[in-house]
Parts: structure tokens; C-alpha cells; sequence
């Protein structure tokens, strides 16, 4: 008895112990996630108690009028910031994340048109430009990256409301064969040049922004474009070829940036093209070449007007999300 | 002492779960925390809108319908009019900025192709000289050429003003030379795009093939030639 009884307080002792051990680890977890969380940069310092609930080192924003069909998708309208210096130029009055506000509609303007301005949507020959800009919340240098993804949704998807409380039901997987001919008809960029109507710079899956010692309250534009290729004429041809002369057309896509095989990606209709990789090379050379096949042309040409035929009836909506993390930052 | 022993080990047993339980608690927190700050780090833009089907134009008989109702079998050389009209159409349910028209044949017959503009006629303003379409419900529908004739050109008209060169051969045959002359398509294309609003949603534009032909150069001899119309969008 007397043992049993010189137990109970021994007991004690270790629930005290490991209590107490448990909630050291988590003060220090908590002191650690927060760190990231409220300062989102990984070289600023101070003891604990500096701490204070500040936005990350950068937000992004946009400017603009509503997209026609904002009301398909859940996104913030995120809050109105004001005297934003542009680049150090002029002032912007943008939407911009922050505050708690992590997700933003991208608000279209007349020249930043996903194709939603008129209403019209977009279609094989469409493109356009995407603005937005990256505001630093303090002097630092600036390494982010961009992911850009889409996501699909049938014809049947509706406007957001009562009756339709989210549109997940018509979300379009993407291991569908559209989704893929998707990836592969509608194309992102970095670049554009105004002067000769050429895209380079493919955004396949992400891209960076760098902006060294960017200034505190300072916005930073980025503009991506889109293109759909009406041909497969614009993707393959040399510029000036007859087949492209012809049709009134020109070649739109950099020759580092033409379509190749890549995996997630599609570009004909059922994929089933007897010795693809010979035949985009046989194309490629352009229909002054001695041995350019106008067999292996047609099929091209066919098959990329089936998928796209494939895009227009299967796909009703596309949503852009681009999210940005930072890869690298630091104080200046 | 056996009563001892079994309280020992009730102690390691509730102290090990205790252990186990601050150790669990303390990994998911940590985890937890992790994640949302990951996720909260981030900043994200989204966007959306529609996706339409291609532009799809069509050509179609008289009366917007099926083009295998063109139907260009039977032209009597004999006739002393020394013509006869098809009426065909161009027409889209969508929005089509610009096209052109195409036609390649053959040259067996010494026949001439000219592509007029064309109206559909009030029935109560039917004059003879109207061409006339009947549709499949067997309704009369009749077509006025609307002024000349469409501008355009041949692209690969030989020097003899009737059969084709050389140039297109390639475009027709690949590196296959064995090809009678009058087996070499000839290309003509109208001269300016056919333009509609882009707010138009819909149209319908019809046209009339006139084939006319000399009497003295033709006869009724079974011969054939290939035709071929097309519309591109450019």
C-alpha cells in the first residue's frame, strides 16, 4: 500500500514534464510558422517579441474593370489600394491582395483582354495580353515565381449564386484529352514583338519575376500574352513561306518556342499521326523544301483543326490562376 | 508484490501514452501551421471566359441547304443559251469576318466559270432571266446575278488561256510528272475578301456559277471535268 501510495504524486511529476516539454515544442513551432507567415521573408530578423502582423513582402494587383465573367469563380475582389507609384512613374489605383485578402479576380482592361470584355469569348485566331503588376511592401530584392495553371469547365457551367452554390461538378480533369489540347492550342507567353507579331518566351507551367532592389509601396508591371493559332501554318512555317503567303497569314511563333512533343501536352486531335516527330520536321523545312510532303501537311493541318474543333464543343469556360511565391528575397 | 507489479506497469503503460499523445499533438500543429502559412504566403490571381467553337463556314446549295444539292450533272452543250447557272451559297451561324472564294477544275470541256454575287427574288418579282432553285420540300426559289461578275483571277492560267502551267503542279500532285495536261487543276481565287460586321451573327451570301461554253468547241461527248468550290476564312 504504502509504495502504491508513493506512486500516484511520481505519476504526477511526469504528466507535468511531458505537458511542459509539449507545449515548449509548440511555442517553438508556432514562433517558427509564424515567422513565415506573418513576414513571408526568410532573412528578417529580430527576437520573437519583434514580431508584428504584417502583409508578405509582396502583393500583386490589378487594374480595370470587372471581367464579364467574374461571377462563374470564386475569387476575391481582394481591396482597393490608393497612390500606388507605378514603377516609380505614375499612380496606379488598383485591386490588390493583401490584408488578409490572398486571392484576387484579375480585373480586364480594354488592352489586358482575356476575350471577356465583349462577351464574345475566345477562339482559334484569338489573343490578347494580361497585365498586372507586383507591389514590393518594403525595399528588397525581388525573385518570385509564377505559376500559371487552367482549369476547365464544360459548357454547363453557370454563374455563381443560390442556385449554384460552385461549378466543381463541371471542372473538366485534366488527364481529358481536351484539357491537354488545351495546353497545346492556347499558348502563353513572356515576350511579344509589336514590330514583327512574334511570341517567344513560352510559359509552359511558370515563369520568374526579379526585380532587384525594388522600392517599398512601388508597383511593378508584368504583362504575359496569349495567343490560339488559327493554323498550324503560324507554329511550323518559316516566315514568308508560300502556304503562309497565300492564306494572308504570317508566322507568329519563335522558333525556340514551336511546337515539339511534350508530355501534358497535345496539339492533334487523337494523337494518332503515323511518325509525328518526321513529319513536323518534314513541314518544319517550309514547302520550298525539296522534300516537303503536302500529305504530311494536310494531316497537320487537319488534326489541328479537329482539336480545336474538339476545344470548341467539349470546353465551355477557362480559368486562369497564376499564384506567386517568392523564391528568393531579401532586404536592401 | 504481484499487486506492485501490475501498478508499474500500468504507470509505463499511461506514461507512454501520454508521451505519445504530446508527441502526435505537437507533430500536427506543427503541420498544420506549416501548410496554412504555406498557402497564406501565397498571392494569386485568377480570371475567366469562354471558349467558343471555331468559326465554321459552309458552302450550301440554294435555299441554305445541303451542298449535295449542287448538282452540276447533265449540262446539254446543245443548249442555244449557251449557259447554265447553279446557285450555290456561302453561310455561317457564327461570326465570320472575312473570306474568299476558290475554284479549281479541270479543263476537259472547254467551258468558262464565272462567279456572280446573287439575290433571292420576291416571287412576286420573277422575271425570265432569274435562276431557278427548288428546294426539297419542292418550294421554287429564284436568284438574280447581282451585277458583274465576282473580280478574281486564275493563279496558274498557261499561255494558252485555257489549260494550266506548271506552277501549281507540285501543290496538286507532289513529284508525280505523269499527269495529263487537262488533268492539271487550274486555281482561280476572287480578287477582294467578301467582308461581313463582326457583329453580324449569322449570314447567309449566295452566289451563281455561271458555266458557259462556246457551241463550236464543245459537243454532248461524255466528257468529264472535276469542280471544286471552296470558301476560307482570311
Amino acid at each position: 500500500m504504502e509504495r502504491e501510495n508513493k506512486a500516484r504524486p511520481h505519476i504526477g511529476k511526469l504528466v507535468v514534464y511531458l505537458v511542459g516539454a509539449a507545449g515548449a515544442l509548440v511555442l517553438l513551432a508556432l514562433s517558427f510558422t509564424t515567422f513565415g507567415w506573418f513576414t513571408n521573408s526568410p532573412t528578417v530578423s529580430g527576437s520573437m517579441n519583434g514580431v508584428t502582423a504584417v502583409d508578405g513582402v509582396f502583393e500583386l494587383a490589378a487594374v480595370g474593370s470587372s471581367g464579364k465573367y467574374d461571377s462563374y469563380f470564386n475569387a476575391d475582389d481582394g481591396i482597393n489600394l490608393s497612390d500606388i507609384a507605378e514603377d516609380g512613374a505614375g499612380v496606379i489605383d488598383p485591386t490588390a491582395t493583401g490584408s488578409g485578402k490572398t486571392e484576387i479576380k484579375w480585373m480586364m482592361s480594354g488592352d489586358s483582354n482575356f476575350g471577356n470584355i465583349t462577351g464574345d469569348g475566345i477562339q482559334p485566331g484569338s489573343s490578347g495580353k494580361l497585365s498586372f503588376y507586383v507591389i514590393a511592401k518594403e525595399n528588397t530584392d525581388l525573385d518570385l515565381t509564377f505559376s500559371l495553371d487552367t482549369i476547365l469547365y464544360t459548357p454547363d457551367a453557370e454563374p455563381l449564386g443560390a442556385d449554384n452554390p460552385d461549378n466543381s461538378e463541371h471542372i473538366i480533369p485534366d488527364t481529358r484529352a481536351v484539357a491537354k489540347l488545351v495546353k497545346g492550342h492556347i499558348l502563353f507567353f513572356k515576350s511579344f514583338d509589336e514590330a514583327s507579331g512574334v511570341y517567344s518566351d513560352r510559359i509552359t507551367d511558370a515563369f520568374t519575376f526579379v526585380r532587384d532592389n525594388a522600392q517599398a509601396d512601388t508597383a511593378y508591371k508584368v504583362d504575359i500574352y496569349w495567343v490560339w493559332p488559327e493554323v498550324i501554318d503560324q507554329l511550323l512555317l518559316p516566315q514568308g513561306d508560300d502556304l503562309l503567303t497565300f492564306g494572308g497569314l504570317d508566322r507568329i511563333i519563335a522558333a525556340d518556342d514551336t511546337v515539339v512533343t511534350e508530355s501534358g501536352f497535345s496539339y492533334f486531335f487523337s494523337e494518332e499521326i503515323s511518325g509525328l516527330t518526321e513529319c513536323l520536321n518534314n513541314v518544319t523545312k517550309g514547302s520550298a523544301d525539296a522534300a516537303f510532303s503536302t500529305d504530311n501537311h494536310r494531316i497537320l493541318n487537319a488534326k489541328w483543326n479537329e482539336a480545336d474543333q474538339m476545344i470548341g464543343t467539349e470546353t465551355g469556360y477557362i480559368e486562369l490562376i497564376l499564384t506567386a511565391d517568392v523564391s528568393r528575397s531579401g532586404s536592401v | 508484490m504481484w499487486g506492485i507489479a501490475v501498478k508499474n506497469k500500468k504507470v509505463r503503460l499511461k506514461r507512454k501514452a501520454l508521451l505519445i499523445t504530446a508527441i502526435s499533438l505537437t507533430a500536427a500543429f506543427v503541420l498544420s501551421t506549416t501548410v496554412y502559412a504555406w498557402f497564406t504566403n501565397q498571392r494569386r490571381l485568377e480570371t475567366m471566359t469562354k471558349i467558343s467553337s471555331p468559326s465554321s463556314l459552309y458552302i450550301g446549295a440554294g435555299a441554305k441547304e445541303d451542298s449535295a444539292n449542287i448538282d452540276m450533272g447533265g449540262i446539254d452543250v446543245t443548249d442555244a443559251t449557251g449557259k447554265k447557272d447553279f446557285v450555290f451559297c456561302v453561310y455561317s451561324d457564327e461570326t465570320v469576318g472575312n473570306y474568299k472564294l476558290q475554284l479549281a477544275h479541270t479543263t476537259n470541256i472547254d467551258f468558262t466559270y464565272t462567279i456572280f454575287r446573287a439575290t433571292e427574288s420576291d416571287t412576286a418579282l420573277i422575271t425570265n432571266d432569274m435562276i431557278l432553285y427548288v428546294d426539297e420540300s419542292g418550294v421554287s426559289h429564284y436568284y438574280a446575278k447581282d451585277g458583274t461578275a465576282l473580280p478574281g483571277g486564275y493563279l496558274n492560267l498557261g499561255g494558252d488561256g485555257k489549260t494550266a502551267n506548271g506552277t501549281l503542279h507540285d501543290k496538286s500532285y507532289d513529284g508525280y510528272d505523269l499527269v495529263q495536261k487537262n488533268a492539271e487543276p487550274l486555281y482561280w481565287q476572287n480578287r477582294d475578301p467578301i467582308t461581313h460586321d463582326q457583329s453580324m451573327r449569322s449570314f447567309v451570301d449566295y452566289y451563281i456559277l455561271e458555266v458557259s461554253w462556246n457551241s463550236s468547241e464543245v459537243s454532248n461527248n461524255k466528257e468529264t471535268d472535276m469542280v471544286y468550290l471552296t470558301a476560307g476564312m482570311v
